[in-house]
């Protein structure tokens, strides 16, 4: 499960404020839609490669670059190289998705791997949206570790006994599996939570005041230096495509 | 125990929990089934799973907003790693829909439950459907790139129909996973004294 | 000051036990005051009367006046309440709201909408006083449940209220982080805050409590000064179902047996990455048969993965177990083996008692299974349970289901990790019952435990791991206690001397 991280370890000088990534993400997201030369496809794509270098995502990065030189390269000899029906058809499915899609899911793993959780709150916050957005978003962010954890300890009980699938016990019954392993999740994650809800109101969860967060957000000159460079790079190639 | 119709923090911290727990499940479910084959029926699969923490979370809900929060947030969720602007549209819209037929029909009756879950259900077409919506782009180019025939012959594969039957799973598996969720209230979380 | 006048509480569940009848109390500023007593007591509810949980947050019928300097907190919203009074509870994984320390330590600073450098101002203090620096900016999921709980208590600190109440905060600890909460009451005492703390465990808190208050059934049974309390005998404690002012030095009940059967553990080897370091590094290994093995160790010595590889949980696991002429390898020790998890929540699946036992069963003869069930349930006093939802039972009951699966298929290794934490002296000792039970029916027991009182009870074996190694195992004579009594005051000391 994608999750936010609680905290960012060696964070390098260049970092952006979560609105910024948000507003690249919203670029890329809308790039999806858009007719476009290759050139311009590059540009968005080089939005989140650039990122997961500076957030020394290399993996990421590189599996990415790979997939989507492949695409390109695909596309380019698509003309000239005659396939049979079906597996251009798939051949053109796959390029689509590679070249449209994945530089959004891969701005994704970028924003998922580089933003605290309680960064992004305190940026929502400053967007000024409001508690209603902000509280479950924590308790979201607070609850997918848990659930994860909690999960492991049933899939451990459940392989005590002999529960699991494949087992005689689970041909007798295969939807019984899913019983066993969400009930006794829920179960639990609602109990937590009545604990988490008592402990956030004794806290001052409920106070009317607009909250201060003590998580530092602000746009630096790292943001802008971000934005100028996608805009032109997107802007010229959008524009002004030298194919 | 003040009773008001504004969302207090603990209605608040019940969003996000419930939230949390329908979509790890939906997440969990889409993970399981990765293989291509299956990808059609996940579209009933997905509601029936996701009854259960959903009609847990129902029991909950007696104040307009919570359902359309949560599909807020579901929406950022998907919007965040990457489903685009279909994705976070089709979470929102989906819960504001149930969230108003809750409204008008009362928050007390089963039948009303059932469809508002639903209707909340219609809007998991966000995920798939911004597939979609990109590939209609993508389309006009192959359009002019490969000629006319081809692209039809590829967009007769992926016909529109298809978004209408894939709303229609949705919409009987939400009625399906109410009716599920429903039956394990009664069986589980009603009897172990937590609703 | 605190005063309760004639205040009465019934939760509106319905329960029986937990509620409040009369108490009248009056608590000075500056005051510690250690609230006792048996599960149900209504102590938990005390405390949740102080901090406005009640009638804020859980409700049910409310008489007479809880009166904060004078002031009725009904009156105030929980979130001004808060101000003034500051909550630790039980659990330490489920109070924390954030996902990061820092945040955590901050909240109600934040919640309060405190200017952020008065907020960081507050965190410095906070993480000097209470000695977390090291704890700050990291991610709370990664953290032992000793930290968990001191950053909860920061929390309530950086509030900076006047009135501190704990509900039961050493329930999930282990004794040397027992010692840090200690430090950080010494903490609050000696800033004139008034520490009002509801606890089984005694011996941490009676050295600082100016008053202790007994409850029972509801009301204020007895009311003590420190030096009244240290005068109470051991039996008469018992008899109250107080755990022991002096744990540590308890004589043992349980006697090893001459010549017991014994089990070999081989090349138990355990890391989580092929080049990683060993987590579990265990030689060659001989064990008795039929006792009760308590595994001992400091904090992170690896007691809890040897006990999951034991079980065969984790299928990267090396090494085998050798049992009655058998040879089991991890995948294999599945079937041989059950954890009784500390959180018995997490192993029970079924929609009644009977059930829970016979999934535990070969599906073949039925009505043979639902006997044998039957039978093993009345042999755990469960006879009357058998057709409700296991999640509705009280703990104590819970983890007999779970005790019962285990007898059901034929388990012949049974681990308990952590059976008694947060149980008072009749449930502790319940549970050492059970433990006998099953060792007299020839089952090879392993307890992880920080509980002395378990381990002088039922104890007959005891295995040291250090370092993820056996540092030494012998049965349960003279020269083991001497061992274990030293290590008990090694891991009192070791952070007394880090405290101060």
């Amino acid at each position: 499960m994608e999750q936010l991280q609680a905290v960012v370890e060696n964070r390098t000088g260049f970092c952006l404020d979560p609105r910024t990534k948000l507003l690249l993400m919203a670029v890329v997201a809308t790039a999806e839609f858009l007719y476009s030369h290759t050139a311009f496809m590059i540009a968005v794509a080089m939005i989140p490669f650039v990122l997961l270098l500076t957030n020394r995502q290399y993996k990421t990065a590189t599996v990415f670059f790979c997939l989507f030189a492949a695409g390109l390269f695909v596309q380019a000899i698509q003309n000239s190289v005659q396939f049979p029906m079906i597996v251009n058809m798939l051949v053109v499915l796959l390029v689509g998705l590679v070249l449209r899609l994945f530089p959004a899911f891969v701005m994704g793993a970028y924003i998922i791997k580089s933003t605290t959780a309680s960064e992004c709150i305190t940026a929502l916050g400053r967007m000024h949206i409001g508690r209603q957005i902000t509280i479950p978003l924590s308790v979201l962010f607070r609850f997918i570790p848990t659930m994860q954890e909690e999960s492991a300890a049933i899939k451990d009980a459940m392989r005590m006994r002999e529960v699991q699938f494949g087992t005689k016990k689970f041909w007798q019954n295969p939807a019984a599996l899913i019983e066993y392993r969400f009930i006794p999740l829920m179960i639990s994650v609602v109990k937590i939570g009545d604990d988490l809800s008592a402990a956030a109101l004794t806290r001052g969860l409920d106070t009317p005041v607009r909250r201060t967060n003590i998580t530092k957000v602000g746009f630096t000159g790292w943001d802008l230096l971000a934005v100028l460079i996608a805009g032109t790079a997107l802007l010229s190639t959008y524009f002004f495509s030298p194919w | 125990m003040e009773n008001t119709n504004k969302l207090t923090g603990k209605d608040l911290i019940n969003v996000g929990i419930y939230s949390a727990m329908t979509l790890v499940i939906f997440f969990v479910v889409g993970l399981l089934t990765a293989l291509p084959v299956v990808y059609p029926f996940l579209f009933v699969i997905w509601p029936i799973v996701c009854g259960i923490p959903m009609m847990l979370y129902y029991t909950k809900i007696k104040k307009f907003g919570m359902l359309t929060i949560t599909g807020i947030i579901g929406g950022i969720f998907f919007y965040l790693i990457g489903y685009g602007w279909i994705g976070l549209l089709g979470w929102v819209l989906g819960g504001i829909l149930s969230d108003v037929v809750l409204k008008i029909g009362g928050y007390q009756k089963f039948k009303v439950t059932v469809l508002s879950y639903a209707c909340f259900c219609l809007g998991i077409m966000g995920c798939p459907a911004n597939l979609w919506f990109a590939g209609e782009a993508y389309w006009e180019n192959i359009h002019t790139s490969m000629g006319d025939q081809y692209a039809n012959t590829l967009q007769s594969l992926m016909p529109s129909w298809m978004m209408y039957l894939g709303f229609a799973l949705l919409f009987v598996g939400g009625i399906l996973g109410a009716l599920l969720g429903h039956k394990m209230l009664k069986k589980h979380f009603e009897r172990a004294g937590i609703v | 000051m605190i005063e309760l006048k004639d205040v009465s509480f019934t939760y509106e569940s319905g329960e029986t036990e937990n509620n409040l009848s009369h108490i009248n109390l009056a608590i000075q500023d500056g005051e510690t005051i250690l609230l006792c007593g048996e599960s149900g007591c209504g102590k938990t509810t005390l405390t949740r009367l102080i901090n406005g949980l009640i009638p804020h947050y859980y409700g049910g019928k409310l008489t007479g006046q809880v009166l904060l300097d004078g002031k009725e907190l009904k009156d105030y919203p929980l979130y001004q309440i808060g101000q003034r009074v500051g909550s630790v509870f039980q659990n330490p994984r489920t109070q924390f709201y954030n996902v990061d320390t820092t945040s955590e330590i901050v909240f109600g600073c934040e919640n309060m909408a405190l200017p952020v450098p008065e907020m960081r101002k507050r965190l410095e203090e906070t993480a000097h006083s209470l000695k977390l620096e090291k704890l700050l900016n990291r991610s709370l999921f990664a953290l032992s449940g000793g930290e968990k709980q001191k950053i909860a208590c920061a929390s309530a600190d950086a509030i900076h209220p006047d009135i501190f109440v704990l509900d039961e905060p050493s329930s999930n600890l282990d004794i040397s982080t027992i010692e840090d909460l200690i430090g950080v009451i010494r903490h609050w005492r000696s800033e004139k805050k008034t520490v009002i703390v509801a606890e089984h465990r005694l011996y941490y808190l009676v050295p600082y409590a100016d008053r202790i208050i007994y409850m029972k059934h509801g009301e204020i049974s007895k009311e003590f000064t420190r030096q009244q309390f240290q005068l109470l005998s051991p039996e008469t404690l018992q008899g109250m179902g107080l755990r022991a002012l002096d744990p540590f030095n308890l004589p043992p009940e349980a006697k090893p047996k001459a010549k017991p059967p014994t089990l070999h553990i081989k090349e138990f080897r355990f890391s989580y990455d092929k080049h990683g370091p060993l987590i579990v590094d265990i030689p060659d290994l001989t064990l008795p048969q039929g006792e009760i093995i308590g595994i001992i160790g400091n904090n992170g010595a690896g007691k809890s993965t040897f006990a999951r590889c034991l079980c065969g949980l984790d299928k990267r696991a090396l090494g085998e177990l050798e049992l009655n002429g058998h040879s089991y390898r991890a995948k294999q020790r599945c079937h041989i083996s059950y954890m009784v998890m500390q959180d018995v929540n997490h192993q029970l699946f079924t929609e009644d008692v009977l059930d829970e036992l016979l999934l535990s069963m070969d599906g073949e003869d039925e009505k043979e299974n639902t006997e044998w069930a039957n039978q093993i349930l009345s042999s755990l006093d469960l006879a009357a349970k058998i057709k409700l939802h296991p999640m509705s039972l009280s703990g104590g009951e819970k983890q007999r289901v779970a005790i019962g699966s285990a007898i059901a298929s034929n388990k012949e290794i049974l681990v308990f990790d952590e059976p008694t934490s947060g149980l008072d002296y009749f449930h502790m000792v319940e549970v050492s019952d059970n433990l006998n039970r099953l060792k007299d029916m020839g089952k090879s027991l392993f307890l992880i435990t920080h509980d002395p009182e378990l381990i002088y009870k039922c104890c007959t074996y005891l295995l040291f791991i250090q370092e993820n190694k056996v540092l030494w195992h012998r049965p349960m004579d003279d020269e083991a206690i001497k061992l274990l009594r030293a290590f008990f005051s090694h891991e009192k000391g070791a952070n007394i001397i880090n405290a101060s």
